[in-house]
């Protein structure tokens, strides 16, 4: 007996082994291309450092937390966390209420729905740079947008070329050409809903409204909130748009500079790239604080069945 | 059974430990090479019009012929080249030679990674380059890079829209107002100009004023105000539009699509308008002088890494590359102005048409302005902006804003 379960026992060692053995190219390239850099970005946030600096990163000059002082003293990084809040406040309501119906549309019984459910799709697998050149081409001045607005008898307009329109152009950009991803989560969500509870609803007489509104929505709840937070992380890391639109330089007048845009060019364009991390950390640290607050509110695992 | 496990063990291991190698420094290669041994130079550049490409490919070609023991590896560096080549730098693998633009060069060299060159030049030849440009590249005496070419900027005018309108190359900033101002008709205008310190910097600099004095500040001064009021005057009295409020891209396209009379550019245009307006029937005339000449000249240099394992072979290839014979083709090319003095005939010769390109050098100042290189061009663009949508009342108050925000 004794010896069968020494046997066992090894066995299971050796299992273990090459479990690890089996995980281990995923684990060294996390370790290697993620924790790593991860650490030494977070080490280099308390130092003056740049690429171009001969001496390493360990041998530069520690600033303490002068990095993350300055940021809140530098009115440009200010104007780019005000620019990425007013972004994501009107990027994450939108993007989520339009992905919501379209849902609702794919998941309906109408004609051609894995067609729609494609298109719709077809913005997000879309190279983010290539969805800017397309908008730049619809926005310019004698663009798509102002032949179509000429109809009306609205002049033309200069839209990213404008100090109050820049910002919102490039918004609504983004819920264009994203909205297709959530959609297809909250249509996994729908379909996960069990259709004998839309059934219990109707024999006790609801209506399309109330069903809605008491058995989708709150089953809803998970899948809305892993959108939200997906949403939230992703406008506030908004880089591409703002860059394509600005040629990197955030204009007209910072109105399109973000926080990585921003991140961006002070490391590789003004070679600090301590300050650089330092920003980058300090919008980690505001995503993650709005991650948990939004757990609070939307986040505890409710069962219906 | 225990065998196999071993294999399969052993395998793991082995794809798991190359990933680590993969990762570290690559092993050096012994220095001590025998003296017939070829020895490879990497060159690193900029992904460029298939012209210029083909002009450095002969360039290259030449080079190894005459020298048999060198060997060429081109590097060519797509996407963001000051980006991909700080991340080069800081995992010591950027290439021995590389391209550098003078706009970069006080940030790459006060940091020390490019080696200076002179010890391995002659000087009495350093005197043939045009010394505004290899100013760009000096620090303390020491050069640290020799430009390949440069180009200047001109003013590109549409002929055809020129005669109708009974207009003459313009050289004075009235007689350029008076130009614009008769060439605006009939939906077209007189100018395409953008809210850019690369373009309104020489106007700047024709009305006496200054941008830095070494590494300081030098542009809140009323003759540097002045330059920049009547830029924006231009737009403002509508002679002159923005390309993008022409639905254009640049000013290449706004002359190219025939939406404007003239446009201030560099020889860039030339291969530009071959392909998008090939109809366009285009003259190059002199920047106009306002109290005095001025001008941006954008040059690129060669320059050597510090770490650099060959550099008497990467010294070899920089002389090679910015010599007589290299910059001779560079001249027959037409694709840029040659940085030697005694190749710039060569360049007229053959281009006539081209001379104003390279008679506005007078007076040119490099793209370049000291340390705070990259601040005074943001402050100054900003600058402008603000002039544009009217939030100072003028230059000069937008300038003194600028000096205040590169001060910080």
């Amino acid at each position: 007996m004794s010896s069968k379960k020494g046997t066992l026992s090894r066995v299971k060692t050796r299992e273990k082994i090459d479990g690890w053995l089996f995980v281990m190219p995923f684990v060294i390239s996390t370790l290697v291309f993620f924790a790593g850099p991860l650490v030494v970005a977070f080490i280099l946030s308390f130092k003056e450092y740049s690429f171009l600096d001969q001496n390493t990163i360990w041998q530069a000059k520690w600033v303490g937390f002068d990095n993350y002082i300055n940021a809140f003293k530098d009115p440009i990084f200010k104007r780019a966390l005000l620019n990425t809040t007013l972004y994501s406040l009107g990027v994450v309501p939108i993007q989520l209420v339009i992905a919501l119906i379209l849902a609702l549309i794919v998941d309906s019984d109408i004609k051609g729905k894995t067609f729609f459910r494609v298109a719709y799709y077809i913005p997000t697998v879309t190279s983010t740079v290539a969805v800017s050149v397309m908008f730049m081409f619809i926005f310019k001045t004698d663009g798509l947008l102002n032949k179509f607005l000429k109809l009306f008898g609205i002049p033309p307009y200069n839209w990213f070329g404008d100090v109050r329109l820049a910002l919102p152009s490039i918004m609504g950009m983004a819920i264009w050409s994203s909205v297709g991803l959530y959609m297809i989560i909250f249509l996994a969500g729908l379909q996960d809903i069990p259709h004998s509870l839309y059934e219990a609803a109707w024999i006790d007489g609801a209506n399309k409204w109330q069903q809605f509104w008491y058995v989708t929505l709150p089953l809803l709840r998970p899948t809305f909130f892993f959108n939200l937070v997906v949403s939230l992380i992703g406008t506030f890391q908004v880089f591409d748009q703002a860059y394509v639109v600005s040629g990197g330089n955030g204009g007209p007048l910072n109105s399109t500079m973000t926080v990585v845009l921003y991140l961006y060019r002070t490391g590789f364009r003004d070679f600090k790239m301590g300050y650089a991390c330092a920003i980058a950390f300090i919008l980690f640290a505001i995503i993650f604080i709005l991650t948990l607050i939004q757990k609070k509110l939307f986040g505890e695992e409710t069962q219906y069945q | 059974m225990k065998f196999k496990r071993f294999v399969a063990t052993a395998t793991a291991l082995v794809i798991a430990s190359s990933l680590f190698v993969g990762c570290g420094k690559k092993e050096e290669q012994s220095t001590e090479q025998p003296k017939q041994e070829k020895v490879t130079i990497t060159l690193g550049c900029w992904g460029s019009s298939p012209a210029e490409t083909q002009l450095l490919d002969d360039q290259i070609k030449k080079f190894e012929e005459t020298h048999p023991n060198i060997k060429i590896e081109k590097q060519v560096i797509t996407g963001d080249y000051n980006q991909a080549m700080q991340a080069k730098i800081a995992s010591k693998t950027e290439p021995d030679v590389y391209y550098l633009d003078v706009f970069q060069a006080p940030a790459y060299i006060s940091k020390g990674v490019v080696e200076p060159l002179d010890s391995y030049l002659d000087m009495e030849d350093v005197k043939d380059f045009e010394e505004f440009l290899l100013e760009g590249f000096k620090k303390d005496g020491k050069i640290y890079g020799l430009p390949k070419d440069f180009n200047s900027l001109a003013i590109f005018y549409n002929k055809e829209m020129f005669e109708k309108a009974g207009v003459k190359e313009p050289t004075t900033w009235a007689e350029l107002e008076e130009a614009a101002k008769k060439l605006t008709k009939d939906g077209v205008y007189g100018m395409a100009l953008s809210a850019d310190a690369a373009r309104f910097i020489p106007f700047m600099l024709q009305a006496g004023g200054k941008i830095n004095e070494g590494d300081n500040v030098a542009f809140n001064t009323p003759e540097a105000a002045k330059g920049l009021d009547f830029y924006f005057s231009l737009i403002k009295k509508g002679y002159a539009k923005q390309p993008k409020d022409l639905g254009e891209g640049w000013n290449g396209d706004a002359l190219a699509h025939k939406k404007v009379a003239m446009v201030i550019e560099g020889g860039w245009m030339i291969p530009f308008m071959k392909d998008a307006g090939p109809d366009v029937k285009y003259g190059i005339a002199k920047l106009p002088k306002g109290d005095k000449e001025g001008n941006l000249a954008f040059t690129v240099a060669y320059a050597m890494s510090v770490n650099s394992k060959h550099k008497k072979e990467a010294a070899e290839v920089i002389k090679f590359l910015t010599g007589k014979e290299a910059l001779k083709m560079v001249a027959e090319s037409g694709l840029a102005i040659p940085s030697r003095k005694s190749m710039e005939k060569l360049y007229t010769e053959k281009y006539p048409e081209r001379t104003p390109l390279v008679e506005g050098t007078k007076g040119a100042q490099v793209f370049q302005f000291g340390a705070n290189t990259t601040k005074i061009m943001d402050a100054l663009n900003k600058a402008g902006e603000k002039l544009l949508f009217n939030k100072v009342k003028d230059g000069k108050a937008a300038l003194e804003e600028a000096a205040k925000e590169v001060g910080q």
